[in-house]
């Protein structure tokens, strides 16, 4: 049986490795590009994998890797049992969905919008002026939030105070508390996230346009049949970027949560650095670490896959 | 699409020779360097090589300091490792690292063989981690000499690993202390308080009867953070300890463990007091957003009365506060005296958490640079330098010699020390601050136990986050006072199976 | 729809943008306004700083007083010019080539990298890496292993796939080899992509804090985020013996004036290729 099984895995291998040979000829260009960045991640991102084995291990750095016993799923089971994990992962994915929903198509307007602007200078300053608070870090932001937001003093609710309604205190009430997180978050990377898709429209061959005039498509009609469609791919791909990130919602969270909006605010990512600070424990950040990336990775499949299905290819 | 593109100016020096070798039609040689993407690594060692400045029997040799901190004071750095070099011809590096980052980088250096002569790590189950597979060398044979010998044993006990020390004492306990405007208080004149009461209505004067005097409605009495951290003074008006680190105390009659979180009443009675301080608006009302910057602002621009720090610190604040409002003065509140004695108390703690590691080529060479910058001579250089070096004292007053030292100067890091030094110029707001605390309490050091308990390790966190929901609630008022009980009930069997782990190390460590 | 519309949209439009811009500038004329301020003012709270009523720069100036930050500032420009160009360079041909699905291997690495993407293994791996590579306390520590995204990598893959297959197919036509359609061909037009993905790596190396604290050791090697985050940072020794000395808000925001400002004047310079297709469109009205 078994050498029967290897001389069909010879033959079916075998066409394979001679297409290999023979793409290695005609394109030995192309893989001398690929080469290098290949090599980098490599040694990178894949060499690394061996360390992670520090997730299973009674780890310390004072006996290293070898000399430290293996416990199993210990570390991973710590983390499945710790009291708030699964309300931290809830909130961590609704706040994500939220901004997804709020905030995702934002910068693709505001891409396909300033397009349609004619006056250079206008749209160089407007563009600059947009993308200004990513510069800003999240401690700066949330600063100008909490003064903002101010229920004694902020503008908003003095302006609401104009329309009679009652000071709300947004920053330390679980009904506002996740909305001012989605809208600080777009308020920050709108702009920014705006610079890959005007990259995108540039690449729009002006023959679609001519054409479409001919056609006597109105602007509105170009913005939606010629331009939104060109940027589906380059969105397909920021969207898996996204959820490949959806775990990582930390900084943002951290600096303008507090303990009363806990609750609906506690994200896997400060949680896992709360326990992480007892604990004190590599083994420990590791296998939360290794939770994400799995995590992540089905997410990111699955998108791909649903994406698969609807339009036939695949995301990447 | 031949026109030339200005963006390549920086990309072409970089790609021009390849294309001009790849020409349409050309044959494809040598493409694989230019594709290299790699650089050859540049390792640069950084220029350590000065000559000896003396002449001593030492050979030369190198060392690393790494601790938590920003080296801003460079030049009192300077001076500290001139004087390393020329006493023991060592070329003491001192890397400072971002405390935020600390830990991480000392945990991957170690993990890589790469870790500094000398080491500072304020984790304890780390310490005793490394203790157990010998990554730390003790310093006995330092403690039999002066001035270690005169220090009490005590200074020695949390450092000390099966009778060995491991650790050096450098600063001495000092609790923190509830600072207060004293021209306010003055202005409409506050008695003093004594009582929790009386401090309540200390506080409640400062919010509501314009001690500023502008005719607005707009100070407080003081604000608090919603980690609890510098509140101490407050709740130990009511309670033995803190309520952070889970409220862990000794009961020094009994000798067993306990925490404050079941002292239900006294703990309800802390509450109330903040719950009110909330309602009546003596407390800032956005006190939940409070970062320790904010709270230090408010004080400093007059929106609050009062603001707890260490009452060593004071000497940079009382010049701040001078900045904006020339007549502000400020100082301590006396003690008040609450249901467990002082309010003002604070750890029995002295280790300066620096420790020799046993990657050093020379140790007996590495301890006397440990013992150097450890010593008062050496906190006293890194709090001031020397005079005639780095300052002049004139006319009772510090002139620096070293340019930007005046910034980062704090006399409350000399009166640390733990045995007395004199302070290069006196500073009468200093002296008559610790005055103000004389008599406070010291508390058991519980970290050597709680560091070791696997059960803190692994519910601790769960416990400080259910504590701050809890407690921040309540005061805001979103909770009543007697759900206290209901967080009583969620923590307490994490809570009890802590306290129990925890007395049974105690009970095998004494 | 008549001109006279398209003339209203446009006004709507720009109105819009103005608004949106005056949003978006408020943080920062923030940020501005507190740097300019002496400390008392700047550390009222409750207020939004958006004028300052007093204008200093002693903040500015004693910044730029502090030690080492003009090698600093020549740290963080190496290591953002050097790690730019590389990581252009090496996204850009592993891109191209991982764009080209039909050659065998292609699909295997494109999906090699995406694993990449959301499996990060941590600084310790890295670090042992950097170590073994004997690039402790060398600026290409903070350059080589951030040289490759695998977000850009793939933004650049799908800008290269949905280049026109004709333009490879003439050019091959005309005599030109693999190499030669890339330089000749490929690189021109893909003007938008680079100058996008140039930005990104820019800011990413100009900001990179946290592998910098890590690799890096020695006073003259810290790049200008590591020193300025050090003048934030409250205390002169965190020892046991701590004082948070709290710089002043005018501090803080000078700081982060100075770490923002340098990378700003990047865009400019990349801005026209992606404002170019405008100057296109203007011209066919």
């Amino acid at each position: 049986m078994e050498v029967i099984q290897k001389i069909e895995e010879k033959t079916r291998r075998k066409p394979v490795r001679n297409k290999f040979l023979r793409d290695l000829k005609k394109h030995k260009f192309i893989y001398l590009l690929v080469l290098p960045g290949f090599l980098h991640i490599l040694l990178f991102d894949y060499y690394p994998f061996y360390y992670l084995q520090i997730a299973f291990k009674d780890y310390s750095v004072f006996r290293g890797i070898s000399d430290s016993p293996w416990i199993g799923f210990q570390n991973f089971v710590d983390l499945f049992e710790s009291k708030y994990f699964l309300q931290s992962l809830g909130n961590t994915l609704m706040i994500n969905l939220y901004m997804l929903g709020f905030g995702f198509f934002v910068p693709v307007i505001i891409a396909i919008l300033i397009n349609e602007i004619r006056m250079v200078h206008f749209v160089r300053t407007v563009q600059s002026v947009l993308y200004l608070p990513h510069f800003l870090s999240w401690v700066i932001i949330g600063g100008i939030f909490a003064t903002m937001l101010s229920p004694s003093s902020g503008l908003v609710n003095v302006i609401l105070g104009w329309f009679g309604v009652d000071p709300i205190f947004f920053m330390a009430d679980t009904r506002w508390f996740r909305s001012v997180l989605v809208f600080s978050q777009i308020w920050k990377e709108a702009g920014w996230g705006s610079i890959i898709f005007l990259a995108a429209i540039v690449g729009i061959g002006t023959e679609q346009y001519e054409s479409a005039i001919v056609d006597g498509a109105n602007r509105f009609q170009r913005m939606l049949y010629i331009t939104f469609p060109s940027l589906v791919p380059t969105m397909l791909v920021v969207l898996l970027l996204q959820i490949s990130k959806l775990l990582k919602l930390f900084e943002q969270v951290f600096v303008m949560y507090n303990p009363v909006v806990a609750e609906v605010s506690e994200t896997l990512g400060t949680y896992v650095y709360q326990i992480g600070i007892m604990r004190g424990d590599i083994a420990f950040a590791t296998a939360a670490g290794i939770f994400n990336s799995i995590f992540s990775l089905v997410l990111v499949l699955a998108a791909n896959h649903i994406v698969k299905m609807i339009r036939g290819t695949p995301i990447i | 699409m031949k026109k030339k593109r200005t963006l390549f100016g920086a990309i072409i020096p970089l790609l021009v020779i390849p294309i001009i070798a790849a020409g349409c039609g050309s044959s494809e040689t040598n493409v694989g360097q230019s594709g290299e993407s790699v650089p050859p690594a540049a390792h640069n060692q950084s220029g350590t090589g000065e000559k000896p400045v003396t002449e001593n029997e030492y050979p030369e040799m190198d060392m690393r300091y790494m601790l938590r901190g920003t080296d801003k004071a460079r030049s009192l750095l300077d001076l500290m490792e001139k004087k390393v070099k020329e006493r023991w011809n060592v070329n003491l590096e001192i890397e400072m690292v971002d405390k935020n980052i600390y830990e991480e980088k000392l945990n991957v250096a170690f993990a890589a063989g790469n870790q500094a002569d000398i080491v500072e790590i304020g984790n304890q189950s780390l310490v005793a981690e490394a203790i157990q597979n010998g990554a730390l060398i003790p310093v006995d044979d330092i403690i039999q000499r002066e001035p270690w010998n005169q220090m009490p044993e005590s200074f020695f006990k949390t450092s000390s690993v099966d009778g060995k020390v491991y650790g050096l004492p450098q600063f001495r306990s000092l609790p923190e202390t509830i600072y207060y405007r004293v021209d306010w208080a003055e202005k409409l004149n506050l008695k003093l308080p004594t009582t929790p009461d009386e401090l309540y209505e200390f506080l409640y004067a400062m919010a509501k009867s314009d001690p500023d005097g502008d005719g607005v409605d707009n100070t407080y009495g003081f604000t608090i953070r919603p980690d609890f951290n510098e509140t101490s003074a407050y709740f130990q008006m009511f309670l033995p300890v803190h309520v952070t680190n889970m409220g862990l105390y000794l009961d020094e009659e009994e000798g067993v463990i306990k925490s404050s979180y079941y002292l239900i009443d006294d703990m309800k009675a802390a509450l109330a007091w903040f719950r009110r301080a909330h309602a009546e608006g003596v407390l800032d009302p956005e006190w939940i957003l409070e970062v320790q910057s904010n709270s230090e602002d408010k004080f400093m621009t007059g929106k609050t009365g009062a603001w707890m720090k260490g009452v060593q610190w004071i000497g940079p604040r009382a010049a701040k506060i001078k900045q904006g409002n020339p007549d502000a003065e400020i100082t301590s509140l006396p003690i008040v005296n609450g249901t467990y004695g002082a309010n003002y108390a604070t750890i029995n703690s002295s280790t300066a958490n620096v420790y020799l590691t046993n990657t050093s080529k020379d140790t007996e060479r590495a301890k006397l640079v440990l013992e150097y910058l450890l010593s008062p001579e050496g906190t006293l250089d890194m709090a001031a330098g020397e005079e005639g070096v780095t300052f002049t004292v004139e006319n009772g007053e510090i002139h620096w010699l070293a340019e930007g030292a005046e910034q980062y100067y704090n006399s409350g890091l000399i009166a640390s020390i733990p045995i007395d030094v004199e302070l290069p110029a006196p500073d009468p707001v200093l002296e008559n601050n610790m005055e103000r605390a004389r008599g406070f309490r010291l508390v058991e050091d519980l970290a050597p136990y709680v560091s070791a308990s696997e059960a803190v390790a692994r519910r601790g966190a769960d416990i400080k986050k259910v504590m701050e929901e809890y407690f921040s609630k309540i005061i805001i008022g979103d909770l009543e006072l007697d759900q206290y009980d209901k967080f009583v009930e969620e923590v307490s069997g994490d809570l009890d199976a802590i306290l129990e782990e925890v007395n049974a190390i105690y009970v095998t460590m004494n | 729809m008549g001109k006279g519309n398209s003339k209203l949209f446009d006004w709507i439009n720009m109105a819009g943008f103005v608004w949106l811009a005056i949003i978006m500038l408020l943080p920062f004329l923030n940020v501005i306004t507190l740097s300019l301020e002496p400390a008392h003012i700047a550390a009222e709270t409750g207020v939004l700083h958006l004028f300052p009523r007093e204008i200093t720069f002693e903040a500015y100036i004693s910044i730029w007083q502090y030690g080492s930050i003009q090698s600093a500032f020549m740290n963080s420009a190496f290591i953002t010019v050097t790690g730019t160009l590389l990581a252009v360079l090496a996204t850009g041909m592993l891109a191209y080539g991982l764009s080209h699905r039909e050659i065998t291997g292609m699909r295997l690495i494109t999906y090699l990298a995406l694993l990449t993407m959301v499996f990060k293994t941590g600084i310790m791996p890295t670090y042992m890496l950097v170590k073994h590579l004997g690039l402790i306390d060398s600026l290409w520590a903070v350059i080589i292993p951030q040289m490759l995204t695998a977000f850009n990598l793939i933004l650049m893959k799908v800008f290269f796939e949905q280049l026109p297959k004709e333009l490879s197919e003439s050019a091959r036509m005309d005599g030109c080899t693999e190499m030669g359609t890339f330089f000749r061909i490929i690189i021109p037009i893909s003007a938008p992509i680079i100058a996008t993905i140039s930005l990104f790596y820019a800011v990413e190396y100009w900001n990179e804090y946290f592998t910098a604290v890590m690799f890096l050791t020695s006073v003259d090697k810290k790049p200008l985020q590591v020193l300025l985050r050090e003048i934030l940072i409250e205390s002169v020794n965190e020892g046991s013996g701590a004082d948070s000395l709290n710089l002043g808000k005018n501090m803080k925001m000078a700081t982060a004036v100075y770490a923002i400002v340098p990378i700003l004047f990047v865009y400019p310079f990349l801005q026209k290729h992606f404002t170019k297709g405008i100057l296109l469109g203007a011209v066919k009205g």
